[in-house]
């Protein structure tokens, strides 16, 4: 995936593009209004050196946040029509302002639009109705600058189209999980969707070797011996590490992994408010360490999760600096072990999978006592 | 040193330290309701209730660090799996739990009843407190505090207040007490005439040379954290007040020698207050002022302070929320900053990166730049931890100190 040459091509369609920061922005909203919302996250594999951010973040910031800075402030500079933030953590609230100066050249009016997530219990007084008011400031704001309407029967469509997305993507990972996918192709096209118009991403998925008829299926290398994990964790494991994983006769069948099932285990049905229609995605979001209001729902979702899966053991792969994780994880391995359910934790950095010997040993390991 | 030798005021803080805890214990185990609190959360409207009491375990876990055994409590965390990565306030307060507060130089906080925690300072605190609230079974209240760019927005001070409501009715209900909003009001107005002494404490940084120095101040916040709506906190402030202005009065500086005027961006590092200030003096710097201690009692933007004038409590607690550094972005820390610096006739500027608090340390590149750019002002960066002293390197901190101090001389020579 190229997403410098992805956004090229929207941008030769006469498409605007809205950049957003991670986690979980409102899509469909920005679909309907006629952008393309692209997410700034897996460029791990994009950007290598991140020589543009270092100066304006310090060294023990997460590689998303670093990663998206150098993208904005180099490759993405010229192309960006606007970015769209919420409070989805610390270090990202931060972002819009160490970013816009840079950012700011003659001739040059990014955008930069915001709401905020109420992150209180929900049943609270005035979080359902201050937040359906931050998505009308945010439809206004829009508009305003872009020159676009909202039309609820567009809204409704874009919803449909995300919903349908959803559905291949659940598919997907079920073939993964059944064998009859490698996880790293569906791992490779959902990654790629987040430059992807949402369109294009349905018909990538639907291309999967595992969708096609009369193709051949592309099997994992060791599809008969093999031993089902469950991974999470903020991002999918860089390609080293999930080819460590197979070579070491481990399968992934299910994930927990914001970038990918969080993303979108739960989509509501359209409405034609989209105030309404995020309260409810928000509120009814599959739970995340970064959502603090999901909180009491963790727990069990990720136990189900795992029971509904055929995998024997769990592996974290923590971001490094991202606390929102490395907050959970301690209570999350003791009720895994107080069932029993081995579990492996890596710290991946932003160099992560080219020092790999440690890692690949830990995994050998790993995999060994699950087959014991 | 003259800013260690015990002043009265000193005196009166170990008093109102010591009497804060042994009452909050005291009264737990009488049957007071326990909260325990994120610092920011306003302990004022507790005090509209006959029986409620509160702990901080972030001021408990500054006490630790300050008292030379945050490592030791960090450890006990990490044994348990917490990341090494994860803020050092949070890695003490879960290893003092871990073993009941073994090693507690307070005894420990007693047991809550609920836990309330905010995400103004940083989201982080309500995953803090979710590791006690499911190893505990205790409920836990998270308040939302919208992060600003500007101005705190009408709508959500009017969030904020419905939030604090909701909290009243949760204490309510959990406690059978009823709450009472005059006591709210009265704690309110003397939590703002505390704060008008601790103003004009902080104030006396702008003699040359000072009469504080930011190591007196940071110390000096405990009360604020752990007393506040109390006479007891007027009266601590204004003693403080009182005093330094008779030690200025009468040529009693901190640091005499005074030739170097710096500004001090992040938390205390309370494990070096005595050793930084005393190596500073030594060297002709004080620290004269910080942004940590400077922001208590304003608003987003802003150091002054930012007076309560009677109206509805909780509105003026909301509007206050986004005060702390933290919960506002680099264009209001900057113009908070740099009006002290012209105010305080700052020669250089110490950011304090602080591999514990990203959301303090984040913007202070871009800050740096900015001071740098638009006000020519000399500063560095150094790297600290608040209270883990096993991230801490005096050598590389002295050798920028040392550098800063090269580059104001040098300023100084091309005139």
């Amino acid at each position: 995936m190229d997403p410098v040459g992805q956004i090229r091509m929207h941008k030769d369609q006469g498409r605007t593009i809205i950049a957003c920061f991670p986690l979980y922005p409102p899509l469909a909203l920005l679909h309907s209004m006629g952008l393309v919302p692209i997410v700034l996250w897996g460029l791990k594999g994009h950007v290598s050196r991140t020589e543009a951010a270092d100066p304006h973040l310090p060294a023990y910031t997460c590689s998303v946040a670093r990663h998206l800075a150098e993208f904005l402030l180099t490759d993405a500079r010229e192309l960006i029509d606007g970015i769209f933030m919420y409070n989805a953590c610390d270090t990202l609230r931060n972002m819009p302002e160490i970013l816009a100066d840079e950012m700011r050249s003659p001739g040059r009016n990014v955008g930069f639009f915001r709401m905020h997530l109420p992150m209180t219990n929900r049943d609270k007084a005035g979080a359902a109705e201050y937040f359906e008011n931050e998505i009308k400031a945010l439809v206004r704001d829009l508009s305003r600058h872009f020159g676009v309407r909202f039309s609820p029967e567009r809204f409704q469509a874009s919803v449909s189209l995300y919903q349908r997305m959803q559905r291949l993507a659940i598919d997907a990972m079920d073939r993964v999980a059944a064998g009859i996918l490698a996880f790293s192709d569906f791992e490779r096209v959902m990654q790629a969707g987040a430059f992807l118009s949402v369109e294009d991403h349905i018909q990538a998925i639907a291309a999967l070797p595992a969708f096609g008829e009369g193709r051949r299926v592309r099997r994992p290398p060791s599809e008969d011996s093999s031993i089902g994990v469950m991974i999470s964790g903020i991002l999918p494991p860089p390609a080293s590490m999930i080819a460590a994983v197979e070579s070491a006769g481990l399968r992934i069948v299910a994930d927990d992994v914001a970038s990918l099932y969080r993303s979108y285990a739960v989509m509501p049905d359209p409405r034609p408010d989209p105030g309404e229609y995020y309260r409810i995605f928000y509120d009814d979001h599959y739970p995340c360490p970064t959502l603090l209001y999901t909180g009491d729902r963790r727990i069990s979702a990720f136990l189900s999760r795992f029971a509904q899966s055929s995998a024997r053991g769990v592996i974290f792969f923590g971001e490094k600096f991202c606390e929102y994780e490395y907050f959970e994880f301690p209570f999350l391995k003791k009720k895994l072990a107080e069932k029993g359910i081995p579990v492996l934790e890596i710290d991946v950095s932003i160099d992560g999978g080219r020092h790999m010997a440690a890692h690949d040993s830990r995994i050998a390991a790993f995999a060994e006592m699950l087959r014991q | 040193m003259a800013s260690f030798q015990k002043t009265e005021a000193g005196r009166h803080l170990s008093m109102v330290v010591r009497d804060a805890y042994t009452r909050l214990h005291a009264r737990a185990a009488e049957g007071a309701f326990v909260v325990w609190i994120a610092i920011n959360v306003p302990a004022e409207i507790f005090a509209g209730f006959d029986n409620v009491v509160y702990g901080v375990p972030e001021s408990h876990a500054a006490v630790n660090a300050a008292k030379g055994i945050g490592a030791l409590q960090c450890e006990k965390a990490e044994r348990i799996g917490y990341s090494m990565d994860l803020c050092s306030y949070a890695r003490i307060d879960i290893g003092c739990v871990s073993d009941n507060f073994k090693d507690s130089p307070t005894f420990g906080l007693p047991k809550p009843h609920l836990l309330v925690s905010n995400t103004n300072n940083c989201s982080l605190l309500a995953k803090w407190f979710d590791v006690h609230h499911r190893e505990m079974g205790i409920p836990h209240f998270i308040i939302d505090v919208p992060f600003c760019y500007a101005p705190q927005k009408t709508g959500d001070r009017d969030y904020i207040v419905a939030q604090f409501h909701e909290l009243i009715r949760v204490i309510e209900t959990m406690s059978g007490q009823r709450c009472d909003m005059e006591k709210v009001r009265q704690a309110v107005s003397l939590t703002d005439e505390g704060i008008g002494w601790w103003k004009r404490f902080l104030g006396f940084a702008e003699h040359r040379p000072s009469g504080i120095t930011a190591f007196d101040s940071f110390v000096q916040m405990a009360p604020f954290l752990i007393a506040r709506g109390t006479k007891q906190f007027v009266a601590h402030y204004r003693l403080l007040a009182e005093e330094t202005a008779r030690r200025v009065a009468s040529g009693d500086f901190p640091v005499p020698g005074e030739q170097y005027r710096l500004f001090w961006d992040n938390i205390a590092p309370w494990h070096q207050l005595r050793d930084m200030s005393e190596t500073l003096e030594e060297k002709g710097a004080n620290i004269v002022g910080a942004t940590y201690t400077s922001c208590i009692g304003g608003i987003e933007g802003s150091f002054d302070h930012f007076p309560y004038g009677g109206g509805d409590p909780l509105a003026h607690l909301a509007r206050t929320q986004n005060a702390y550094v933290c919960p506002h972005g680099m264009a209001l820390r900057t113009a908070a900053m740099a009006d002290a610096v012209k105010r305080l006739n700052i020669d250089g500027i110490v950011f304090a990166g602080n591999r514990s608090c990203k959301p303090y340390s984040i913007t202070q590149f871009g800050q740096q730049q900015k001071m740098a750019g638009v006000f020519g002002a000399s500063s560095v960066m150094i790297d600290v931890d608040h209270a883990d002293v096993r991230k801490y390197s005096r050598e590389n901190t002295f050798t920028r100190l040392d550098a800063l101090i090269e580059n104001i001389d040098m300023k100084r020579r091309c005139g």
